[in-house]
């Protein structure tokens, strides 16, 4: 396998597999989010045991728990519901599980107003990245192009040697913040977020191409 | 006033299941729901784990 497709093969690609993936499982494509999640496993392992405890768990054990903690906020538990109406919850303990999750909002609507589907459990995402490494890999493999370096084009525009690790590593940090800081990267907001028209989403890659426009003119005047 | 996430809201559909849990709903989703746990996170942006009580507290996983 040598060159690269045609660009309108690649974009027929990515929209098919953007649309049909939001069409199958009513959830946005994105990379950085999925990445972001394992920045805070120990918050999405807790959230994933929630779900698990009301969807999968001991549903007899799930009652008397739920009656427990409805006697330790109320003080009781019966059928006199104007009474029980009128008790005030004591504050949850300190200690107590704390609320955990972020960057998605508790019924993310769609512009037609449909919400998305439940984030996946961790371990779904750690197969989607695992695969996402070892597609690139396979198509490295075909290519011939695996190895090492990062090819002739990135040494002569960026850096060489130890200082393009540097470079590398400070882009990824670049990235990570950026993605964090505007809640999506170049395929959530570039791919996803503009195909379903989202102003955010149409704001943010246009400020994407910007960036990549300048900076590919600045790189090519420095290099001349 | 009711809260406006009721109809999707997990944990409301739970608390019908018997009468000693209606408390909860009469407490919270049916009068003070700004004071909802599950309420604040949702309208701060937040992702709501399923298992969070109103008061914050949550429901521990217990294998079936």
């Amino acid at each position: 396998m040598t060159g690269f497709l045609p660009w309108w093969a690649t974009a027929l690609a990515l929209g098919t597999l953007t649309v049909g993936y939001w069409l199958s499982v009513r959830r946005p494509l994105g990379v950085s989010g999925v990445l972001a999640r394992f920045t805070r496993v120990g918050e999405e392992l807790d959230f994933d045991r929630g779900v698990a405890a009301v969807n999968d768990g001991d549903q007899a054990a799930l009652e008397e728990e739920l009656l427990a903690l409805t006697r330790e906020a109320f003080g009781h538990v019966g059928d006199d519901r104007a009474e029980a109406a009128q008790a005030v919850p004591v504050a949850a303990a300190p200690g107590g599980l704390a609320p955990t999750g972020v960057m998605e909002p508790a019924t993310p609507a769609t512009a037609a107003g449909r919400s998305c589907a439940p984030v996946p459990p961790l371990g779904a995402h750690l197969t989607f990245l695992a695969t996402l490494v070892a597609g690139g890999a396979l198509v490295a493999l075909a290519r011939g192009s695996w190895g090492a370096g990062l090819g002739p084009d990135f040494t002569a525009l960026v850096a060489a040697g130890p200082a393009s690790l540097g470079v590398l590593a400070g882009g990824g940090l670049l990235v990570g913040f950026g993605t964090s800081l505007c809640g999506g990267c170049s395929a959530g907001h570039g791919l996803t977020g503009t195909g379903r028209l989202m102003p955010g989403s149409l704001l943010s890659t246009g400020a994407f191409f910007a960036a990549a426009v300048a900076t590919t003119l600045l790189l090519a005047w420095r290099v001349g | 006033m009711a809260c406006a996430h009721t109809p999707t809201c997990p944990l409301f559909s739970l608390f019908t299941m018997k009468s000693s849990l209606k408390v909860w709903q009469d407490h919270y989703c049916m009068d003070k729901f700004e004071e909802c746990n599950r309420f604040q996170l949702a309208h701060s942006g937040e992702r709501v784990p399923p298992n969070m009580l109103p008061n914050g507290r949550s429901l521990q996983a217990r294998s079936p």
